[in-house]
């Protein structure tokens, strides 16, 4: 099953140039983590080291060798909505969901993740959940999603 | 659509484009880039879609979804054409008014309309708005003008003119020429001349030649290349094609963070219509000149916005930094000569090719030409995208279009340039702003982010923010930078936890220049930058960290203790009721006190205080005073005792089926919650169990005040909403407040669990200012404020009619 998918993917990138980090996105967004089976078989089928694979996935932010929640948290960390109290949304969001900054939910529900800047520097403290954008975003109004996200 | 095969056709194309538009078309233009989005723009654009189909308007009104207009900080905005009628601040609830006011009968929705937070005068006119009036927007004015998925809406305002201008009329050496006279400097940070950096790509051996296009704007408080990609991907491809032109490329790569989705998406539909109408690929406009272009997306990594880093990263490597003694426009992407630019420069070169070098120059300060996006972000009491001519002043840009410092508190520093860029106090606010002065002062113009700092911001806690902020995207190819940072972060950790010695001075001064001399790239070299200048122009505060132990700005959390003022404090129990760690003891009437040990300074107290009472005290370097001994804690309160219910009382229902048939009566019900509820036991079972039933079998939605929404959760029920019962008891007479469930106004309210002080205050305001709303007190003490009310009984009889009138109910509320 899940290596159908990956070599599905695989497909469309053979006998390109520089197509690693391409492709690495595609997997993570349709699996939502990068699994050992996908780092092998991109290096049975494009001849690219498995040293150089886990290099490339350890060092963006955007993989996981980790499956993901189902649910993905960003609480933007840039500067402008750090003055604007972005740390105490971050604090709140860790205590609603239970899990620390980076990590995910044992029950597979919930990722957690800081994130640099998401470019909504007006409309500072920004969350991003599940893909939607929350500007101005207050505490109790994440803890509330937090929740709706839970019982749905 | 055929590829257009010369300038004439591009021309004709355009004319056929204007002949089709009507200036009388009512068009309404909403603003759905991610930051309206972030605050609801979705939800405008399907309510106006709906009302317009109501009113089977869907073929008379053009609905125009435009990129970002700036003014985010009043989003989500929208614009009524042809008379260019503003509306900010729009909600879903609004649509109907706009459609039924506006595009019927042409009047104005006042309370849309921009209200000044500075003067608190309504604006009718756009140009008298002082966050535009002192703009001068050259690239952002078009995000307003087109649909960023049509081209031909960027074709009607002339766009492609300046390739077909370039490709037809102008030699590459010509083209290259005239942005060299321009003097039009990099946007993206560092200001190089873009002329000199296409002229050594042009010039250097090695074929293919690439033009990249960097949108990988890392640096945090920065959305203006966001903007632009989002709101008019064609003025930056246009840009590109002729650079490529310039400098001999035939493909080029536009590599886009992976936190901007919209700004791939649109530049995506940019590439392809643009392939389909012959502006881009093979024999572009018929000229023979070749170009293909493609986007690749980042994957999160601050360190890949460097350029060698980023040429890596489109190579599908790790996105590293290289050596610099290599030049990246002599070997670049795959070792090839290559050109690489912000996205905002690129926007800039179509308008230079138009309108000529001299015009170009005609704008800016000496040594920096032309306008530049600013990200106003922070304190400021307007954010949002502004663009203006280099050499204004920075006090020009924060007072004048910015409105000042938020709730009038005071201006202590801007940051400029982002991690790499430091801050600047108060005594520089005249500087003008140009890419050598700026750098003079220590910080860098960076991409253009501009974070206002008020005096709440701790300038210790901001360095140690950047700092860190880089430790952890340092690459960690260099010593200097992962190591040195890491220092860095340690002693700047201990400083604002209290744990500073003075001989930190020494050691961060002398980290940071080893830095800046060792390390690879520009990270680490400027790394120690917002460090720097804050212990530059703001020692003072470093030192009362070290030697009082003391955070100025009250921001240092391990600095930092709560305290109540037992004067001000009116027991209203907000702040115990927002305490998640229990630290808060108290009770209505009764002055709260914190608990230190128990005490984790989140400052969800502080927050929650009303700010009439402020009770709530921040102290840091002194002493927390003694609580008041717990007798002494009681406030007498007589107003609460003597209770006057007037002519009116409510009816009291002492048959559950009474009740299930009055409840079912009403067509929007809502059930409001307080915490006592939960001290209610019967048999085996709390209340809020049987208020779930309730809730569930009557479809009624609940809201829950304060902390009880936490007793609901943990019993896996969700409420609608949950606020403080002051709020909701406003709410309720509010008449333009659409409900729980944003369907429309409560006609029924049904009460429980209050303190009852709280519901007395609350019924007797709803008795006479929302005298259509029905209450209901389901408490069992009898409330005459009420319309009606359950009787005074015992707690067996209370709940025996509750669990009674559920049972009348099947499911779904009949």
């Amino acid at each position: 099953m899940i290596k159908e998918q990956i070599d599905r993917i695989i497909d469309k990138y053979v006998a390109k140039e520089g197509v690693l980090i391409q492709l690495l996105l595609e997997i993570q967004r349709e699996l939502n983590w990068i699994p050992v089976e996908a780092v092998n078989r991109i290096n049975e089928r494009l001849g690219i080291p498995v040293s150089e694979i886990y290099r490339v996935v350890s060092f963006y932010t955007a993989f996981s060798l980790k499956p993901r929640g189902k649910h993905l948290v960003r609480v933007c960390a840039g500067t402008a909505c750090y003055v604007r109290g972005g740390q105490r949304v971050m604090d709140a969001t860790e205590k609603a969901i239970g899990i620390k900054a980076g990590e995910t939910s044992n029950d597979l529900e919930f990722t957690l993740q800081p994130v640099n800047c998401l470019g909504c520097c007006a409309l500072g403290p920004v969350v991003e959940i599940d893909s939607k954008y929350y500007g101005t975003a207050t505490p109790k109004q994440i803890e509330l999603i937090i929740a709706r996200k839970r019982s749905a | 659509m055929k590829p257009l095969e010369s300038p004439s056709g591009l021309e004709q194309l355009r004319a056929e484009i204007l002949s089709r538009k009507d200036p009388a078309q009512l068009t309404i233009a909403l603003c759905t880039s991610t930051g309206c989005e972030a605050l609801g723009a979705q939800e405008v654009l399907d309510a106006l879609k709906e009302e317009l189909k109501k009113y089977r308007l869907e073929g008379k009104v053009k609905i125009r979804e435009t990129g970002c207009l700036g003014f985010c900080e009043q989003g989500p905005r929208l614009v009524i054409y042809p008379k260019e009628i503003y509306y900010f601040k729009v909600k879903a609830a609004d649509v109907p008014q706009i459609v039924s006011k506006t595009l019927l009968k042409g009047k104005l929705v006042e309370h849309l309309l921009y209200n000044d937070a500075v003067t608190g005068k309504t604006i009718e006119k756009l140009s008298d708005v002082p966050f535009y009036k002192y703009q001068h927007r050259l690239l952002l004015e078009n995000n307003a003008k087109v649909d960023p998925k049509k081209i031909e809406d960027y074709i009607a305002l002339g766009g492609y003119s300046a390739l077909a201008k370039s490709l037809y009329k102008m030699t590459p050496e010509q083209v290259l020429e005239e942005v060299k006279k321009s003097k039009l400097r990099g946007r993206g940070g560092g200001g190089f001349p873009t002329g000199r950096k296409w002229e050594s790509t042009r010039n250097a051996p090695g074929e293919p030649k690439y033009v990249i296009v960097n949108c990988d704007e890392g640096d945090p408080g920065a959305f203006m290349n966001r903007a632009l990609m989002e709101g008019n991907p064609h003025g930056i491809l246009e840009g590109l094609i002729i650079a490529a032109y310039a400098v001999g490329s035939t493909e080029g790569f536009i590599y886009v963070r992976q936190e901007y989705p919209l700004a791939v998406e649109n530049m995506q539909i940019a590439i392809d219509e643009a392939e389909k109408y012959g502006l881009l690929g093979k024999n572009i406009l018929g000229s023979g000149f070749n170009f293909k272009v493609s986007i690749h997306r980042g994957a999160g990594a601050f360190v890949s916005g460097e350029s060698s880093a980023l040429m890596n990263a489109i190579e599908g490597k790790v996105g590293e930094p290289r050596p610099k003694y290599v030049h990246t426009s002599e070997k670049g992407l795959y070792d090839k000569p290559s050109v690489l630019n912000n996205v905002e420069t690129y926007a800039n070169v179509p308008l230079i090719i138009n309108n000529g070098a001299e015009w170009f120059r005609s704008i800016g300060t000496e040594s920096s030409k032309g306008t530049k996006i600013f990200a106003l972000a922070g304190k400021v009491t307007n954010t949002g995208l502004v663009e203006v001519p280099l050499g204004i002043s920075l006090r020009d840009v924060i007072f004048k279009i910015g409105g000042g410092i938020r709730n009038n508190k005071k201006f202590k520093a801007v940051q400029t340039g982002g991690p790499s860029g430091g801050v600047i106090p108060k005594q520089f606010l005249d500087c003008p702003v140009d890419f050598d002065e700026i750098t003079k002062l220590g910080s860098m113009m960076g991409s253009g982010g501009m974070i206002v700092m008020d005096s709440d911001t701790c300038m210790v806690d901001v360095a140690r923010y950047f700092v860190n902020f880089l430790c952890d995207e340092s690459c960690g190819q260099c010593v200097p930078c992962r190591e040195g940072l890491k220092q860095v972060r340690k002693i700047l950790d201990d400083i604002v936890a209290g744990n500073g010695k003075p001989s930190d001075f020494e050691t961060l001064q002398k980290i940071a220049e080893e830095m800046r001399v060792s390390s690879l790239c520009a990270l680490g070299q400027t790394a120690a930058n917002p460090m720097l200048t804050t212990l530059r122009h703001f020692k003072d505060e470093y030192m009362a960290h070290i030697v009082e132990k003391k955070c100025p700005a009250l921001v240092c959390k391990k600095l930092l203790k709560f305290y109540i003022n037992p004067e001000k404090c009116t027991g209203c129990q907000y702040c115990a009721m927002s305490c998640k760690d229990n630290a808060i003891e108290g009770a209505i009437d009764k002055i709260h006190v914190v608990d230190q040990n128990k005490c984790t300074q989140c400052g969800a107290c502080f927050d929650v205080c009303p700010p009439e009472y402020s009770a709530v005290q921040k102290l840091s370097g002194e002493p927390v005073p003694q609580v008041l001994p717990e007798d002494n804690r009681w406030i007498d309160r007589p107003w609460a005792l003597a209770e006057v219910s007037g002519s009116k009382k409510a009816m009291i229902i002492s048959n559950a089926n009474v009740a299930a048939d009055l409840i079912k009566k009403a067509l929007r019900p809502v059930l409001v919650v307080g915490s006592n509820a939960a001290e209610t036991e019967y048999e085996g079972k709390n209340l809020i169990e049987y208020l779930i039933e309730f809730a569930r079998k009557a479809a009624i939605p609940v809201v829950a005040t304060g902390q009880t929404v936490n007793e609901f959760l943990k019993r896996g029920y969700t409420p609608s909403d949950s606020m403080s019962a002051t709020e909701i008891g406003c709410r309720l007479v509010d008449p333009e407040w659409m409900g729980v469930e944003s369907q429309g106004q409560h006609d029924m309210v049904l009460f429980v669990g209050l303190p009852i002080p709280t519901t007395v205050e609350l019924l007797s305001g709803l008795k006479n200012f929302a005298p259509k709303l029905k209450a209901i007190n389901l408490d069992n003490m009898y409330t005459p404020h009420a319309t009606w009310s359950l009787p005074s009984s015992n707690v067996k009889d209370w709940i025996t009619t509750i669990i009674a009138m559920t049972s009348k109910f099947e499911d779904g509320g009949q």
